[in-house]
């Protein structure tokens, strides 16, 4: 997917646009930051690195400490000096860098495209693609589902919600007030998520009973994310058809509420 | 009552219906994690063997049902609340408010998601596309002749406004649902702009 996406450098010293003005935005959630000691951040980068390779192989629930460990060439004490707290902060600090990394990933994407409504085409087409592209993630769905789903379902997805939009309205500021922008970059998101869980293939034409219904908070089910939940075609049709209007009256809303 | 989700047996209360019913029943009392074949057999006054007859898949299939079968009716339930909108604006406000009060006044839901979301939520996202289809539906025949915009098609229109609005009644993010002038905003930018001329 995405063949239409330049594939852009992702060196660091490259900040693709500012983040700092968005209201909410935690500047550290999309940009790495300096870490404190070279050579400590690199063998703690060593250790995520492989508890990473471990949960796209194995899952969250079957990797222990000795296995990071092992998978990094380090010694189970070595280990546990750069991670005290042991597997939970290995894992925790896992998911935030995987976060971190996927928000840098995509302002990569979006940097240089100067249009508004290229802009959003491209960074929903690259924010789903990414998601299902992510080994260690589509591991978990398939496999551990009842690890993730909870702290992504109803108001955990709140959580989400903010942290993209919060990412992505800076890239909708000019063509929309800030507050407009924020707003707006929240609904981009929530289409974007509606697509992966929903992808419009597996939508069926109307309701009918499952044939065979399998209990899915049961060990072992499996749970697999469509491998291009939004075509290009089709994010340029919703960006065209639904969501320029939508800006469009946003904008209108504004304007008639300051004259 | 209206025929308002076409395909979707109303008043059926078949063996298989009241099974679910029972199952419900203690699921709503003890959780999901802790409701047993034996318990929901128990609860509907039938055998296991009825039990396995309808649900070959013993337990987890059961429990998946009811899963499924609560989301449907709880969607139904939002259908007879909107029924009388007078046009796709004020359903579409009336229908959010709703849902969201219903999500936060539904105990079993509320309790599951307090203490053992891990069993529900896999379930609840597996059925999230049937979900969808089923407001889709449901929007589909309430476009009138001249509230979409030119070219856009009853289908694509209401499965755009089903997405956003499964969304929304999931998750509020910064909305606050139960502010009537707050879901009008955005049911008119965010949902219904692109769809009516």
């Amino acid at each position: 997917m995405g063949m239409a996406l330049a594939d852009r450098s992702l060196s660091r010293d490259r900040a693709p646009i500012d983040h700092t003005g968005a209201a909410g935005f935690e500047p550290g959630v999309a940009v790495p930051g300096t870490p404190p000691s070279p050579r400590m951040a690199d063998s703690r980068a060593r250790v995520l690195d492989a508890a990473l390779r471990r949960v796209a192989r194995f899952g969250i629930s079957k990797t222990t400490v000795e296995d990071i460990a092992r998978e990094a060439h380090l010694s189970r004490a070595t280990l546990y000096r750069f991670f005290p707290g042991g597997r939970e902060e290995i894992v925790a600090t896992m998911v935030e860098r995987e976060l971190r990394g996927y928000f840098w990933k995509l302002g990569a994407r979006l940097d240089g495209i100067d249009e508004y409504e290229e802009r959003i085409v491209v960074a929903m087409i690259a924010a789903a693609g990414q998601l299902v592209e992510h080994e260690a993630l589509g591991f978990v769905l398939a496999h551990e589902p009842e690890l993730l789903l909870p702290h992504v379902s109803f108001a955990g997805l709140d959580h989400v919600l903010e942290i993209a939009a919060a990412f992505f309205a800076p890239y909708l500021v000019g063509l929309l007030e800030p507050e407009d922008a924020r707003r707006a970059a929240e609904w981009v998101t929530r289409l974007v998520l509606s697509h992966v869980v929903c992808p419009p293939s597996a939508v069926p034409a109307s309701w009918s009973e499952p044939r065979t219904t399998t209990f899915r908070g049961a060990v072992g089910t499996t749970f697999a994310l469509h491998p291009e939940p939004l075509s290009e075609d089709r994010a340029r049709w919703l960006v065209e058809m639904f969501i320029m209007p939508g800006m469009r009256a946003l904008t209108a809303a504004s304007a008639s509420a300051v004259s | 009552m209206a025929p308002i989700v076409v395909g979707v047996p109303r008043t059926v209360t078949d063996t298989r219906t009241r099974l679910l019913e029972a199952t419900y029943d203690c699921i709503a009392r003890d959780g999901l994690g802790a409701t047993s074949l034996e318990d929901a057999a128990r609860s509907a006054g039938v055998s296991r063997a009825t039990l396995y007859r309808y649900f070959p898949g013993g337990r987890e299939e059961l429990l998946g049902a009811v899963i499924t079968w609560e989301t449907l009716r709880f969607f139904l339930r939002l259908a007879d609340a909107v029924a009388d909108a007078p046009d796709l604006e004020s359903l579409l406000v009336s229908g959010i408010i709703f849902a969201h009060r219903s999500i936060a006044e539904h105990e079993v839901l509320q309790r599951i998601l307090g203490t053992e979301p891990e069993l529900l939520t896999p379930q609840l996202t597996v059925d999230a596309p049937r979900v969808l289809s089923l407001l889709q539906t449901f929007f589909v025949g309430r476009f009138g002749d001249h509230e979409l915009r030119n070219g856009l098609s009853p289908s694509d229109a209401a499965e755009y406004v089903a997405r956003m609005t499964l969304s929304f009644i999931a998750s509020p993010g910064r909305w606050d649902l139960s502010d009537t002038e707050q879901v009008r905003r955005l049911v008119r930018s965010e949902i219904l702009a692109g769809v009516t001329p």
